[in-house]
């Protein structure tokens, strides 16, 4: 009487378990095709507030770039004692460019700035009645692109304390307030993706919600014939990431669509600043890593609908 | 092959729907069981499918307690159970064709011979042809065939089947239970819950007899009289 209870001809797992994701993944798209409004109400949402965030970085990778570019020709001045002499000035010229955060040191002698002062205008005659040359030697310390305030700042100081220097100049509360206004910035970007990324979320699990409540009767009759949890609930996930992937695609062409409105604005910008400005488009990179996110956060809000509202149509 | 010992089922907040109910089905029998409205016919053929848990005794089907079957094993033990209903559960909005292959989806089938045996079901049930329609266009005797043909499809070792002529002629309801009889013969369990009694006698088969919730009789093949 040890007969297992087992319908005749029942395919081996693996084969069952590919059949039946073929046959989930066919469902999920039909489910979406049924119900074109909704489809396209939850992909424009989803796809709005999956947008949202992307321009957030796009505008946060330029105001980066913007303000690299504000920070570069900020300079750190190190004016020289006036007994320093060219031999001394050329030694610590090397030593310092081998100091963390430093990416070029430009030596100026007396020399070269007079010449400089005598080129703006007016100063020409004034200078030329001097008797002597009263400039000290210069190093012009260009800061690695992307240093902090707090590491400029660091640098600043080191310099000062050496013996040769007189002066420091360097543009500290700029670039402090510049970063904190960066980090700021990227702070509030954060919190606000985190949110948008959560209502599409939202958006996609009250979407499940609402096929799984039309399809009681349909659940039913799955259990009955032998339908395990994970079968049942697979269209509804395959649906979440269909949902998730086309929102994706929608937030990406809306910022597709916003560079390219933004492209003739952009290059005026950018002339203005004598094309230093170079307002970066996004790349490939993470228009890619945002589809997969959508999928993923499509998934997750099908997850979560059906984890919920399938639990009420479990079988004894 | 399906055994009941000292088993009751009370529903909740409801006297009680089966009471110390104690019998043996062999494997590849096929048996009635009747009874007035209420006595607790379906409640018998939904412990045995696992739509419900008894609340004491054992349901035991091919060897297996059931009590051992937890959440995760009754869609397991389900696909191995063919179910017709006498609201027959039809997914309304599917093609005949899809209602019938759903048990084959589920257990794995390949499409083209879920396709074969779905019709092969279908012309067995006599609605050869029909395959396309919805169920929405056929009478209610051809619904209930349709239910019929989708509990067989998969070739089940257990069959059970509430109520399941009693939207057929007669000519047709003593059709479908031959046909019963026939996939018996081919090793399932069959179990029919009816109350028709002029076509139980008819079919000679062994009867349990419900009152109450209580097995009253238990009449084997050779005593139904025609
Ligand atoms: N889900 C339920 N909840 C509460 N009581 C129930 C439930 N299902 C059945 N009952 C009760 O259990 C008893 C047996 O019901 P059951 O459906 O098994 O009878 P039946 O013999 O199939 O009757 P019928 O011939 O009318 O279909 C009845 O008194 C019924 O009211
Ligand atoms: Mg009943």
């Amino acid at each position: 009487m040890n007969v297992p209870v087992r319908a005749a001809g029942t395919p081996r797992a693996p084969v069952r378990w590919w059949r039946a994701h073929r046959w989930a993944l066919a469902q999920s798209l039909l489910r979406l095709r049924e119900r074109p409004l909704g489809t396209l109400l939850t992909v424009a949402v989803m796809g709005l507030a999956l947008a949202l965030p992307l321009c957030f970085w796009l505008l946060r990778v330029n105001l980066d770039r913007f303000g690299q570019t504000l920070g570069e020709g900020q300079a750190v001045n190190v004016f020289l004692r006036p007994a320093a002499d060219a031999a001394q000035a050329g030694r610590l010229a090397r030593r310092v460019q081998a100091m963390a955060d430093v990416a070029a040191v430009r030596l100026k002698s007396p020399q070269q700035g007079l010449a400089e002062l005598g080129a703006l205008q007016g100063f020409g005659p004034a200078l030329a009645a001097l008797p002597d040359n009263p400039l000290p030697w210069v190093l012009v310390v260009e800061p690695r692109a992307g240093a902090s305030g707090a590491a400029v700042a660091a640098l600043a100081q080191r310099l000062r304390g050496e013996s040769l220097v007189a002066l420091v100049q360097d543009q500290g509360p700029f670039r402090a307030r510049l970063d904190a206004l960066r980090g700021f910035a990227a702070r509030v970007m954060q919190v606000l993706a985190a949110l948008l990324a959560l209502a599409a979320t939202m958006v996609v699990a009250a979407s499940v919600r609402n096929d799984i409540q039309q399809r009681v009767q349909e659940i039913e009759v799955l259990q009955l014939v032998g339908a395990g949890r994970a079968f049942v609930r697979r269209p509804y996930l395959y649906a979440g990431l269909w949902l998730g992937l086309l929102s994706g695609a929608v937030a990406v062409l809306l910022v597709l669509l916003l560079q390219a409105v933004l492209a003739a604005p952009a290059e005026r910008l950018n002339a203005a600043w004598g094309g230093r400005l170079g307002l970066a488009p996004l790349g490939i990179t993470p228009l890619l890593v945002l589809l997969a996110a959508a999928a993923m956060l499509g998934w997750l809000g099908a997850r979560l609908a059906s984890a919920r509202h399938l639990a009420a149509a479990e079988p004894v | 092959m399906i055994a009941f010992e000292q088993v009751s089922k009370r529903y909740a907040g409801g006297s009680a729907a089966l009471e110390n109910l104690s019998f043996r089905v062999a494997a590849g029998e096929m048996v009635f069981v009747t009874g007035h409205s209420g006595a607790g016919k379906s409640t018998l053929l939904k412990l045995v499918g696992l739509l419900e848990r008894p609340s004491g005794g054992a349901v035991t089907v091919a060897g297996r307690n059931l009590r051992q079957v937890r959440r995760r094993g009754v869609a397991a033990h389900r696909r191995g159970i063919g179910m017709v209903f006498q609201d027959h559960r039809l997914l309304m909005d599917r093609s005949v064709q899809a209602n019938v292959e759903l048990p084959l989806v589920v257990s794995g089938q390949a499409a083209a011979e879920r396709s074969r045996r779905a019709r092969a079901a279908l012309e067995k049930v006599g609605l050869g042809g029909m395959e396309q329609r919805l169920p929405t266009r056929l009478s209610a005797g051809e619904q209930q065939r349709v239910g019929i043909a989708r509990a067989i499809v998969a070739r089940p070792s257990v069959l059970l089947a509430d109520e399941p002529t009693g939207n057929l002629d007669p000519q047709l309801a003593v059709e479908i239970m031959q046909l019963f009889a026939d996939i018996q013969t081919l090793g399932a369990t069959v179990l029919v819950a009816s109350h028709d009694l002029f076509l139980i006698k008819r079919m000679r088969k062994r009867v349990l007899v419900l009152d109450h919730g209580r097995l009253v009789d238990d009449v084997p093949a050779s005593e139904v009289a025609a």
